[in-house]
């Protein structure tokens, strides 16, 4: 009997030390749109690998808290905003349309819901050991994981680590977030009932995709822009056609606006601008305060600092042009490190930095990363704008047609907006394409194409495009930069 | 501005390094630097350095900044001396090797080392344009580098698998020129060798061939993520949130090979001329050391011996830290609104002595008296 449990209590223990530490080939810390893509191709190229996120979900922002459940209520909002002020106009009576708040909340968790999942089974299919857990160096090569469910502590030991954390909201001096009143990006995705004034901090993409939800559905809605212009990164023209038809549709925009206080007093909160030109003070109110000035780089509990990873000024964890930090083995990708913050260049870079580890090259053209904002009408571009073109002393041509020349815009009902092509003057190559206007998101794909092949907007010009489709007013732009366009 | 790191040449180092030298470009300090001088070379022609080492100290118009190596190396050879002016950012001024590098056979880019001044000036104007833009400024120096300092970095010999693009192949039919032709005599500016409209105009003599290289260079500048003029976050603040774990962990953790560094800048006086910068430095760096180490750092408490801490203490006389004081010329900052004026400002990096327990305390006295003391002047 006592050598029996004697026996027990040895293998248990040697149990217990085999489950401390982990060896992996690849180690992907952050399973964000760039962890998980990076997990899986390292995965699919041979190499025994983890991906270590502490969320309690894969897909990190973009899928919990980002890109798709915005998509999601953008949708529904879009959906419920036509039948309540166009159906009448298309012949089709309807009665009684009211918003559920509850099941319109419920809709967009269904597909995070789905999708997330779907990442954790095609983790499965590849062979990915997924960590639910808080990851942080202890030294370069391993990371402690701390399980969030419980559980023992693990160590992971790995040749090679990918850093994947991603960013989070910026918060605002002096404006304290409690995501009920004044919220982030995350806060306004999950509002219980509808605001009767929102008001927005910062008219970029996240700021005005999150207005165009709430006022559709009612809120009366204020944004408020310390630059000159808003959709930050956007062509100027297409910025300001932009403005001209957001605010058609409800939209109060205030420009040049600094703000100075933001408190929430009770359920209400308090707003305080200066109009940096004219100096003047404006006060106001807001049921809703969204801060949404950008995002900074995340490395909370890494270790980062712990183990001399340089990090800028800015945040950003410092890397040479193969994703290398100061450890050749530690390569880091996404919003944590340089360039844009956007799901897709993170992804491009997971892949590439596979490809470094097991090739030695690897390849993104951050010249070709397209730029989407799911408004009403949508705006999308790539390559360079006319700002940047100018700047740089370029001579260029631009051709545009505007969709209310367009056939199916026209039969949509659907014609704000147009396809602007930037070309250089003399070899008419594409150096840029911006599209605002119905289906801009899935058309722009069609410019990164032409871009990344080194195509003249004559190779545009003469490339069939089907009729009545909106793409023919892109290949019609096109056409505009060096000929007459047929149908404007 | 606390380190100056040319992560560029570090990236060219993967790539050209096995063939030979490396031309190491005129650093740009700031978006907005188009041009500066040579003020001294730290290191002579044959000498390695070591990532970190300054290499040489460079004058813009606002301020004289070190510059210093990323990577391990050695100076091969330099093309650009002491008190040169004037100097366009990329223009290259040095080669740098390989440590393992044997100076001797080693091979120079021949267009470089021939006429390294113009290649930089011959650069297409949109590569220099792109300066004033912080964010996407920083491809210039790359690509005004060995790439694409002349046409012949960015046209290609034609990809004979090429499917011709319709504008292409139109062209071709109209002047008569045959597919084989077109692959042997048209030099391709498109990526992986293909052929554009633009090539061919440009070999028809309809466009100058410049028109094709210069956006060519353009194009191909964008396509690299911007990773030149990285500054790195000041340490301060972190050292003091960090150092509690940094301690603990510090016995279990491999020795680690960095040493602690903590470091702070400051804002100059406006009205301040340059020779009382360096006086009103030093005599505030003296005075901010005698007062860092004369300071009792342990808390007045009656738990507190101060004799007991005075005998566990370490010897007075052991340094606490190395300063080094540098003056940097500040730049816009992108979060910065415009109307805040940039003033020079001064870095000052403190490397801790990890063998005396309060180093950290001491070393934070001397900022805090340092920052006092320029406040006041």
């Amino acid at each position: 009997m006592l050598r029996f449990s004697n026996r027990r209590l040895f293998s248990s223990a040697r149990v217990l030390a085999e489950a401390v530490t982990k060896k992996h080939d690849v180690v992907v810390i952050g399973g964000g749109p760039g962890g998980y893509v990076a997990a899986i191709k390292a995965a699919q190229e041979g190499y025994n690998t983890a991906c270590i996120e502490k969320r309690g979900a894969l897909g990190g922002t973009c899928l919990n808290v980002g890109c798709i459940p915005s998509k999601s209520l953008l949708n529904n909002s879009h959906l419920f905003h036509t039948i309540q002020h166009e159906a009448k106009g298309r012949g089709i009576d309807v009665a009684g349309v009211e918003i559920n708040i509850g099941n319109f909340q419920k809709a967009k968790e269904t597909a995070v819901k789905q999708l997330t999942g779907g990442i954790e089974m095609l983790f499965k299919k590849n062979g990915v050991t997924y960590y639910k857990g808080a990851g942080s160096f202890i030294d370069e090569h391993q990371v402690k994981v701390d399980p969030i469910e419980g559980g023992e502590e693990l160590t992971v030991q790995a040749d090679n680590i990918i850093v994947a954390t991603g960013s989070e909201p910026s918060p605002f001096p002096g404006i304290e977030v409690d995501e009920e009143r004044i919220v982030t990006s995350t806060g306004a995705l999950a509002l219980k009932e509808i605001p009767k004034r929102l008001v927005v901090i910062g008219g970029g993409i996240i700021g005005l995709e999150m207005s165009s939800v709430w006022s559709r559905l009612g809120s009366e809605v204020t944004v408020l822009e310390f630059q000159d212009a808003i959709g930050a990164g956007m062509d100027g023209e297409v910025a300001k056609a932009t403005q001209k038809f957001l605010t058609k549709q409800g939209l109060k925009f205030q420009l040049g606006a600094k703000v100075t206080k933001g408190v929430r007093e009770g359920d209400v909160v308090k707003i305080e601008y200066e109009d940096v030109k004219k100096g003047t003070t404006t006060e106001i109110e807001a049921d809703v305060l969204l801060v949404a000035v950008g995002r900074r780089p995340y490395i909370e509990g890494l270790g980062a600092e712990k183990l001399g990873l340089d990090i800028d000024n800015r945040g950003r964890l410092v890397i040479d042009s193969e994703f290398k930090t100061k450890f050749p083995h530690i390569r880091v990708i996404g919003d944590v490190t340089f360039g844009v913050m956007l799901a897709h260049k993170a992804e491009e870079e997971g892949i590439a930095a596979v490809e470094y580890i097991k090739n030695g090259h690897g390849h993104v053209n951050y010249g070709n990363i397209p730029s989407v904002m799911y408004s009403h009408p949508e705006v999308a571009w790539v390559g360079q704008n006319e700002q940047q073109l100018k700047e740089a002393g370029i001579k260029f041509k631009v051709g545009k047609f505007p969709f209310i020349a367009n056939s199916r815009a026209k039969t949509n009902q659907d014609t704000e907006g147009f396809v602007k092509f930037l070309a250089d003057a003399e070899t008419q190559r594409v150096l840029g394409v911006h599209i605002i206007g119905p289906n801009a998101g899935e058309m722009i794909a069609e410019a990164g194409l032409a871009l990344e092949y080194g195509a003249s907007t004559e190779d545009i010009a003469r490339v069939c495009h089907a009729h009545p489709t909106l793409s023919e007013a892109f290949k019609e732009a096109a056409l505009g930069t060096f000929g007459k366009t047929i149908n404007f | 501005m606390a380190l100056f790191t040319n992560i560029q040449s570090t990236a060219f180092h993967t790539s050209a390094s096995r063939y030979g030298a490396t031309p190491f470009g005129m650093p740009a300090m700031s978006p907005t630097m188009e041009e500066g001088g040579v003020v001294e070379w730290k290191v002579k022609e044959g000498d390695s350095f070591s990532s970190g080492d300054v290499l040489l100290e460079i004058e813009t118009d606002k301020a004289t900044i070190d510059v210093e190596a990323v990577d391990d190396g050695k100076l091969a050879k330099i093309l650009i001396h002491d008190g040169a002016k004037e100097i366009k950012v990329g223009t290259t001024i040095a080669f740098t090797a390989e440590p393992e590098d044997d100076l001797a056979t080693l091979t120079y880019p021949e267009e470089e080392s021939a006429k390294p001044a113009p290649a930089a000036a011959a650069t297409p104007p949109p590569a220099k344009k792109e300066e004033p833009k912080p964010a996407k400024s920083t491809e210039a120096p790359a690509s005004s580098g060995p790439a694409s300092s002349t046409s012949s970095g960015v046209l290609s010999k034609a990809n004979p698998s090429q499917k011709f693009f319709p504008s292409v192949e139109l062209l071709l039919e109209k002047n008569s020129i045959s597919h084989d032709e077109a692959l042997q005599k048209i030099q391709a500016s498109g990526p992986n060798g293909r052929i554009l409209k633009g090539d061919v105009l440009a070999y028809l003599g309809e466009i100058p061939t410049e028109a094709v290289t210069s956006i060519a260079s353009f194009i191909n500048g964008r396509t690299h993520l911007d990773l030149s003029n990285i500054k790195l976050k000041e340490a301060a603040p972190e050292a003091k949130s960090e150092s509690p774990k940094a301690d603990a962990a510090a016995p279990a953790a491999k020795a680690k090979p960095e040493p602690v560094k903590v470091s702070k800048s400051y804002t100059l006086p406006e009205d301040i001329t340059i020779k009382s910068v360096a006086d009103l430095l030093e005599s505030a760096k003296a005075s901010a050391e005698r007062y860092a180490y004369a300071t009792k750092t342990y808390a007045k408490s009656d738990l507190v011996d101060p004799i007991f801490e005075d005998l566990v203490a370490p010897s007075r006389n052991i340094d606490r830290f190395k300063i080094s004081i540098k003056t940097v010329a500040s730049e816009p900052d992108l979060f910065e609104t415009p109307e805040e004026t940039s003033l020079p400002s001064v870095v000052v990096e403190l490397t801790l002595n990890e063998k005396a327990s309060d180093s950290k305390k001491r070393a934070e006295l001397f900022l805090s008296k340092f920052g006092e003391i320029l406040s006041k002047a």
